[in-house]
């Protein structure tokens, strides 16, 4: 670890993240389920690649067509043969998302083969952005898309950083929900035996993100954080006991199923280890490589050989 | 999905290893554009929802704005760590940075480092009366004026305090004054040997 750098730490534990620590930024953005309580309007295409899965209420959003495509023309400038021309049809990304004013069953089959098969998603995200023109050289007729989740109580998985910045205490636009491993079931299972869980897998964030999760007012709060105390203190002694006792060794089977908070934990166990058997040796008078320089260095050396 | 870009950031800086400077990535451009894109949404559609009444475009106000902040957060914490790490490399480095590293950093932050060294500098120069106190020298307890180190690698010619050179070429063991050898040895050209 460089001796002269020292970034801002995680405040996740506490009440509030450290607004310019990169942990808490990427601890943030992990995902928990919501339920939507509001249409939102306008945002559309962000929702629909969230809620394309199948735990979700409503599939595929309703779209509308706020003007009119006039009838078929058989000039164009693309080519005599109109509209219909086939190679006009396959290339023209606008043909594709054509629908009536009416619900996801009117529509036609072939914008339903398109939604699976093509990826009309960018497409719509750039008509909605403004950045494909309404109108189409090849197509007749301007239209604007106004797409929005039809009804609330949509499904959704938000990260953390948007459920907070959404959730209110009268949960008008989301009602968050817990994710499992923080419910009844896990939280079991960690006071049986806390030191078994692969909590790297569990989210690398458990700790970190179980605190923040408190936030949201849920009436299971206390013992979630009773739960949360409670893992960590069973998995504790061996963190400890490890780090204190691995001494130049491969340390990766040791930290594999610890968090990201417990493995700085073990980082700072090791650490102290490391300074106090140098401090044995002899090494605490000597003047040594700055380890900072000879990452650098090594660096340098494999960009040279590539 | 917005901040994605932005989060991209911070990943790369966080996958830097043991405080590292990664090269300047310039996708901070785009995460400005995104935050001008959202900007002018919402402007738009705060003033459809005032003059138009429309109520129902609050929470897709709402939602934008915390993806601004979100981008705000995302940015300026990448800066500051830079910086953090910028600073990091006075401290081991010395005044002189390699290319390689010069390179990494953008002009704004070159500007920065050039300002932490002068005021560095001042500071030093403002204790220990009138020679000023290098306090990046002496990291560890000093217990004797000279120290004998080996050279690791060829340097060339070295003056000491009283004029005369050493030589310094590979493996060749010298006793020289701490004061002198300790830049040298925390670069990684001599190494300090303890009898």
């Amino acid at each position: 670890m460089s001796e002269a750098y020292f970034r801002v730490e995680s405040g996740a534990l506490g009440p509030e993240e450290n607004f310019l620590s990169l942990d808490d930024i990427l601890m943030s953005h992990e995902k928990l389920p919501v339920r939507t309580e509001t249409p939102i309007p306008r945002l559309g295409t962000f929702f629909l690649d969230r809620s394309g899965g199948a735990e979700s209420d409503n599939a595929i959003p309703e779209v509308s067509l706020l003007a009119r495509i006039p009838a078929r023309k058989t000039t164009t400038p693309s080519g005599p043969r109109g509209l219909g021309a086939p190679r006009h049809r396959a290339r023209c990304p606008l043909r594709l998302v054509v629908f009536q004013e009416a619900g996801p069953r009117a529509l036609p089959s072939c914008t339903r083969r398109a939604q699976r098969e093509v990826g009309w998603l960018p497409v719509l995200r750039r008509l909605e952005r403004g950045d494909l023109g309404p109108s189409c050289p090849g197509c007749f007729g301007s239209f604007e898309l106004n797409i929005h989740l039809p009804s609330p109580g949509s499904k959704l998985e938000l990260p953390l950083w948007l459920a907070k910045g959404l959730f209110d205490n009268k949960r008008r636009i989301l009602s968050v929900e817990l994710p499992k491993i923080y419910q009844e079931g896990w939280r079991t299972v960690f006071s049986a035996d806390a030191n078994v869980v692969d909590l790297h897998k569990m989210g690398p964030h458990f700790y970190g993100f179980g605190s923040q999760l408190l936030h949201f007012d849920s009436p299971e709060n206390a013992d979630i954080s009773q739960s949360l105390l409670q893992t960590f203190i069973g998995r504790f002694r061996r963190i400890m006991d490890s780090s204190q006792n691995a001494y130049n060794e491969d340390t990766s089977a040791l930290v594999a199923r610890l968090d990201e908070m417990e493995r700085g934990l073990f980082q700072t166990g090791q650490k102290g280890l490391n300074d106090f058997q140098g401090w044995e040796k002899g090494q605490a008078s000597q003047i040594t490589a700055s380890s900072l320089v000879q990452n650098y260095k090594k660096r340098k050396f494999t960009d040279m050989e590539d | 999905m917005f901040c994605e870009k932005a989060m991209e950031l911070v990943r790369e800086l966080h996958r830097a290893p043991e405080g590292q400077l990664p090269a300047f990535n310039d996708g901070l451009r785009q995460v400005l554009e995104e935050m001008k894109a959202l900007y002018e949404q919402n402007q738009s559609d705060v003033n459809e929802a005032k003059s138009g009444g429309r109520g129902d475009l609050i929470p897709t106000i709402k939602f934008r704005h915390c993806s601004l902040l979100r981008n705000r957060r995302c940015t300026v914490a990448y800066l500051y760590d830079r910086l953090l790490r910028i600073r990091a490399l006075r401290w081991e480095y010395g005044s002189v940075l390699p290319n390689a590293l010069r390179f990494h950093m953008s002009a704004e932050e070159m500007e920065w480092f050039n300002h932490y060294k002068k005021s560095l500098a001042t500071y030093m120069r403002s204790l220990g009366g009138d020679e000023g106190l290098d306090i990046t020298q002496d990291m560890k307890p000093p217990k004797s004026l000279y120290i004998e180190v080996r050279c690791l690698k060829d340097y060339g010619e070295f003056e000491v305090d009283d004029g005369t050179s050493v030589l310094l070429k590979k493996n060749s063991q010298h006793f020289l004054p701490r004061w002198k050898c300790e830049q040298l040895i925390r670069q990684g050209i001599l190494e300090h040997v303890l009898s």
